[in-house]
């Protein structure tokens, strides 16, 4: 792999995380904050969220380390 | 009640945003698309006050969505959202046509200031513009109602909505050239040259003519191989 084509799947993946850290703590904030305490629902739903983004960072962290 | 075109293609975080605006921040129904492509047919559909968008997308980017929007609407409040923070991405994004970013991460509440900001920014501009009638020559245009009436005399024309769509927008660009390619595009869907989409134009635009020909000072002129322009003396 070229060192330009290995900056730009950087750059793509560093991008990618972002996107997902932006869920993971827009639902972390908002678990946090109790104004989803009177929905059970929607709160789970966020919690669900914050994994499945966590769980998309930590493939991407280990598709860098094969 | 602030409609809002979310375009973002991470499905978790878009439907984050979306109930965040709608259910905790409150004042939005927003509408979601998962590229360019998708959020250019939501556009026409949803007519959003504000378009919130990434940038990277598979199939169409959101740099290459706001540019088409932009080639006929000035209007529309536009904000990238996204991970794109050089200054040459930052460059890209205002040339394309946005009005702000806002940088990943980020919580709906950020958005939400950046809109009202940017709403309060808009409707001063445009003061004057009395709850969205359009004001050229000697008519005002009631796009909503498709209805031109002549301030002169008060006598109302009845158009088609889709004849009041072209001349509202021909109106908001009046004395600039629209592209054919543009109207076609925002009203008949289709982003290539069609022949029966672009005579269906043809037809639309003689209907204009006939409908504006009693006020000589306004013209409705096709630029031969560009687009048409409504060029008026006011």
């Amino acid at each position: 792999m070229t060192n330009q084509r290995k900056e730009t799947d950087y750059r793509s993946l560093l991008i990618d995380f972002k996107s997902h850290l932006t869920a993971l703590l827009m639902g972390v904030r908002y678990v946090r904050s109790g104004k989803l305490d009177h929905n059970p629902e929607q709160k789970e739903k966020y919690l669900q969220i914050v994994e499945e983004q966590a769980l998309k960072i930590l493939q991407g962290i280990e598709e860098c380390e094969l | 009640m602030i409609k809002l075109l979310l375009v973002e293609d991470d499905a978790n975080l878009a439907y984050m945003e979306k109930n965040s605006l709608e259910e905790i921040v409150g004042g939005y129904e927003v509408r979601t698309a998962g590229n360019g492509k998708e959020g250019l047919k939501a556009y026409a559909e949803f007519k959003p006050d504000v378009i919130v968008s990434d940038i990277k997308m598979p199939e169409m980017d959101g740099l290459e969505m706001v540019k088409r929007i932009r080639e006929t609407d000035g209007d529309t409040v536009i904000l990238f959202t996204t991970a794109l923070t050089s200054s040459a991405d930052l460059k890209a994004g205002y040339l394309a046509g946005a009005n702000n970013y806002i940088k990943k991460p980020f919580m709906p509440d950020e958005i939400n200031a950046h809109v009202q900001s940017l709403m309060k920014l808009k409707y001063g501009q445009r003061s004057n513009n009395e709850s969205g009638h359009i004001v050229f020559g000697k008519y005002v245009l009631d796009a909503s109602h498709a209805c031109l009436t002549d301030r002169n005399t008060g006598n109302r024309k009845m158009l088609t909505q889709r004849e009041a769509q072209v001349l509202e927008l021909l109106a908001a660009n009046k004395n600039e050239v629209v592209r054919r390619e543009a109207l076609l595009s925002r009203f008949w869907g289709i982003e290539n040259k069609d022949y029966f989409a672009s005579r269906s134009l043809d037809v639309f635009i003689k209907k204009i003519r006939t409908a504006i020909e009693d006020d000589t000072s306004i013209e409705l002129k096709t630029i031969r191989g560009v687009g048409l322009m409504l060029q008026t003396k006011d």
